[in-house]
């Protein structure tokens, strides 16, 4: 008897939690479908068009097609790397530096890092309302740099206190006797660098490249404002402010799903990462 | 030890290490912030934050010219004698022109106007013209050395002496006209030439007051090209702003809705999702993470055609975010729950996995003892992560911002109303980071929109203090 309301409950709560996880999953589906329909014109309001238009690839070979898609790409391409490769050389020193070293003013900077990597997404947004102004203030002056290399500076700048943090907690778990041990051997800093620090440090490394190529490709209102053409602000500006989403939204949905599938991946691929990520960030 | 430390890690070293991120980040993040504090206080706008130098160049060289012309005496007397030949033939002009007029407004046959008039009309016009033509060489600020495209002698007066000449030319053939349009002709070009005759007898009799005139407004143009001090005008501003007011409370308002939802939804979940009782968690599992794995544009597009009113579920529901305030406000809350939940069930997940499979287990069997059993096994053990969470999260909400930015840019518009300070139009659901980035975007008046987003800043820093404190105090014990 118990046995048997015991199935019950269990077939019951697993349909609710199907039910409820395929609701939860449902956008997904949804801009799939969107993206797949054959007539690339309408917004899927009912799964039955999906049948009565077919399903086709034709979308993603428009979108794959079209030359601003093409610049877009492209300069995602380049801004995320120079990004990623941009924040390996400046941001993983200052935390090796921050765990390794005792300086003047070294607590009260790691403190102002806290404070801004805490404070949330808002206070990111008023930073670059006023770099902008500061950039529209700067060309009274002729001085332009309002140009698409000025976007990984930005994107770096933006990452590092948070991770900082991270690096520097990183670090912090390494034993510093195997630096010290190799200076009292009167190593040189070259050596140290390159034989003692970087082999030691290659978790560090993926941390980095991941988040910052994510957000870099990810990034899409500074790229807006500043009007710099990356694939987030291609179709941010076009389809989710502008009205082309609206006439287009089968080729649009097709973009925005090419232009996720690299943050997918990475996202599969960094899950252990990311949550250590989070946990030496939290500890810090 | 201490000694050891400073010659093996030398600040020498550190300095050099941590300088290139830390002169980014101020760069192009502390610096900006400390130069908005200085642009709060003046008017800058569209107009004066970046002017062309050329602007600026073509009026301080404009105003230099009139300077010139008035003060040093060979420009004066040039100056005096082309007005008055100027004026000569401005009134035989007039003089034709009059006769025309009343020759036909006695009754005259307008076919027949005398040809005398006519004649003296074509002398004198080009007689102007030939003078024009040295006006315009001689009071030429570019040929006296001050390149400029601004002229201290009005453009729009000297393009009347063409608008006449033209006229003249099509009053000399009556037979292409009929009557009344004849009349009008001679009407127009009468008062064209009372104008011409006011402004440079004006010239003629106050050459300097003329010059004195020129050269003020043109340093009024100049002083709004360039940014000035006005105080605490844009905080003033700001405190009789309706929409500041508005922003604050829908900010509010969606914290005091958001975080509840995505808590409860988050807890409520993780403790549903940890039942041994489900068949197939780890697809299940892996569905529910879908808002966490989707990079935030593509869901916001998704979410937005889901939405409009004649998309799916915007149909599905009735609901019009586009149009209604309390519509869009709903969607908001939606979306921000979708989105946020997955960092509620990981951090309850985290907790939960300190519980004893069992005891969630019979919590779910034991009907009457299941709620009990929650709050006294299961709740003491999540509340702090849940808590900090929490906080954490109601940030989020606070500087609420891409939501209501990409659903549907903060709308719908319409009339803002708040007590004591009255109405005006705008977004009605701006929340108050939409708020600042509003100001910057759309009305580009960036000294206000400086000082907005400077109150906002204190806003934000209070709550980080806040929670700051309380995560300290909550580590200390």
């Amino acid at each position: 008897m118990v046995s048997v309301s015991l199935t019950i409950l269990k077939i019951t709560l697993t349909i609710i939690g199907v039910f409820i996880a395929v609701t939860i999953a449902y956008p997904l589906i949804y801009i799939v479908a969107q993206a797949l329909i054959g007539k690339p014109t309408i917004i899927v309001s009912s799964f039955q068009q999906l049948l009565s238009y077919g399903v086709t690839f034709d979308n993603f070979i428009k979108t794959l097609q079209d030359p601003e898609f093409h610049t877009a790409l492209r300069n995602s391409l380049i801004v995320a790397s120079i990004t990623v490769i941009l924040a390996i050389l400046v941001i993983i020193p200052s935390g090796y530096a921050f765990s390794r070293f005792e300086f003047l003013g070294k607590n009260t900077l790691l403190y102002y890092y806290l404070i801004v990597s805490q404070a949330g997404g808002g206070l990111g947004i008023i930073a670059v309302l006023a770099m902008y102004i500061f950039f529209l203030r700067l060309t009274a002056y002729g001085i332009n740099i309002i140009q698409i290399w000025v976007l990984p500076l930005v994107y770096v700048s933006g990452l590092t206190p948070f991770q900082t943090w991270l690096i520097k907690s990183y670090f912090d778990q390494l034993p510093k006797e195997l630096d010290e041990a190799s200076f009292i051997d009167g190593a040189d800093w070259f050596t140290i660098i390159f034989r003692v620090v970087l082999p030691a440090s290659k978790a560090a490394f993926i941390i980095i490249t991941i988040f910052a190529f994510m957000s870099a490709w990810g990034e899409f209102i500074i790229a807006n404002i500043l009007g710099l053409d990356t694939l987030g602000r291609y179709i941010y500006s076009k389809a989710v402010a502008g009205q082309a989403g609206m006439m287009r939204p089968g080729e649009f949905a097709a973009a925005a799903l090419l232009y996720a599938i690299p943050m997918v991946i990475l996202f599969t691929l960094s899950q252990k990462y990311i949550g250590e990520a989070y946990r030496l960030g939290m500890k810090g | 030890m201490s000694s050891k430390r400073k010659i093996l890690f030398p600040t020498r070293i550190a300095l050099i290490l941590v300088m290139p991120a830390l002169i980014l980040y101020l760069f192009f993040n502390t610096w900006p912030m400390i130069f908005s504090i200085g642009i709060a206080f003046t008017d800058a706008t569209q107009k004066n934050i970046s002017p062309s130098p050329e602007a600026i160049d073509n009026w301080e060289n404009a105003i230099r010219c009139a300077i010139d012309l008035r003060d040093k005496p060979e420009y004066k007397e040039k100056a005096s004698g082309l007005v008055n030949s100027t004026v000569s033939s401005l009134m035989d002009v007039y003089g034709n022109l009059t006769g025309i007029k009343n020759y036909i407004e006695a009754g005259g046959d307008f076919l027949n106007t005398p040809l005398s008039y006519l004649r003296g009309l074509d002398r004198s016009v080009r007689t102007l013209m030939r003078v024009s033509e040295e006006f315009k060489m001689y009071f030429n600020c570019t040929e006296l050395g001050y390149p400029t495209s601004i002229s201290p002698i009005s453009k729009e007066m000297l393009e009347k002496f063409d608008a006449l000449s033209t006229l003249s030319g099509r009053l000399q053939n009556p037979g292409a006209y009929d009557n009344k349009t004849y009349y009008n002709e001679v009407v127009t070009g009468y008062n064209i030439t009372i104008e011409l005759v006011n402004y440079f007898k004006r010239l003629e009799t106050d050459y300097e007051g003329y010059m004195n005139e020129f050269i003020a407004s043109a340093q009024n143009e100049l002083d709004s090209l360039q940014l000035k001090f006005i105080g605490l005008e844009n905080f003033k501003k700001l405190f009789y702003d309706p929409r500041f007011y508005n922003s604050l409370y829908k900010t509010m308002l969606f914290v005091a809705t958001s975080v509840p939802l995505k808590v409860g939804f988050g807890v409520l979940l993780a403790l549903f999702y940890s039942s041994e009782l489900l068949r197939g968690r780890r697809i299940m599992r892996a569905l529910i993470i879908v808002p966490w794995a989707m990079p935030f544009l593509l869901s916001a597009l998704t979410w937005k055609f889901l939405f409009i009113p004649n998309g799916q579920l915007g149909q599905l529901l009735g609901l019009n975010m586009n149009n209604r305030e309390w519509d869009a406000f709903l969607v908001y809350n939606l979306f921000e729950t979708w989105l946020a939940y997955p960092f509620i069930m990981t951090i309850t997940q985290g907790a939960l996995g300190g519980v004893p499979k069992e005891v969630i287990e019979a919590s779910y069997i034991d009907g009457a003892n299941a709620f009990t059993r929650l709050r006294k096994v299961i709740f003491p053990l999540i509340k702090k992560p849940v808590l900090v969470a929490s906080i954490s999260t109601t940030g989020a909400s606070l500087q609420a911002f891409l939501v209501p930015l990409t659903l549907n840019g903060a709308g719908p518009t319409g009339y803002i109303c708040a007590p004591f300070v009255g109405c005006t139009a705008g977004y009605m659901n701006e929340m108050l980071i939409v708020f600042g980035y509003y100001r910057v975007i759309i009305d580009q008046e960036y000294g206000y929109a400086a000082s907005v987003y400077l109150v906002i800043l204190a806003i934000i820093l209070v709550y980080v203090t806040l929670w700051l404190k309380l995560l300290m105090e909550k580590g200390g014990k």
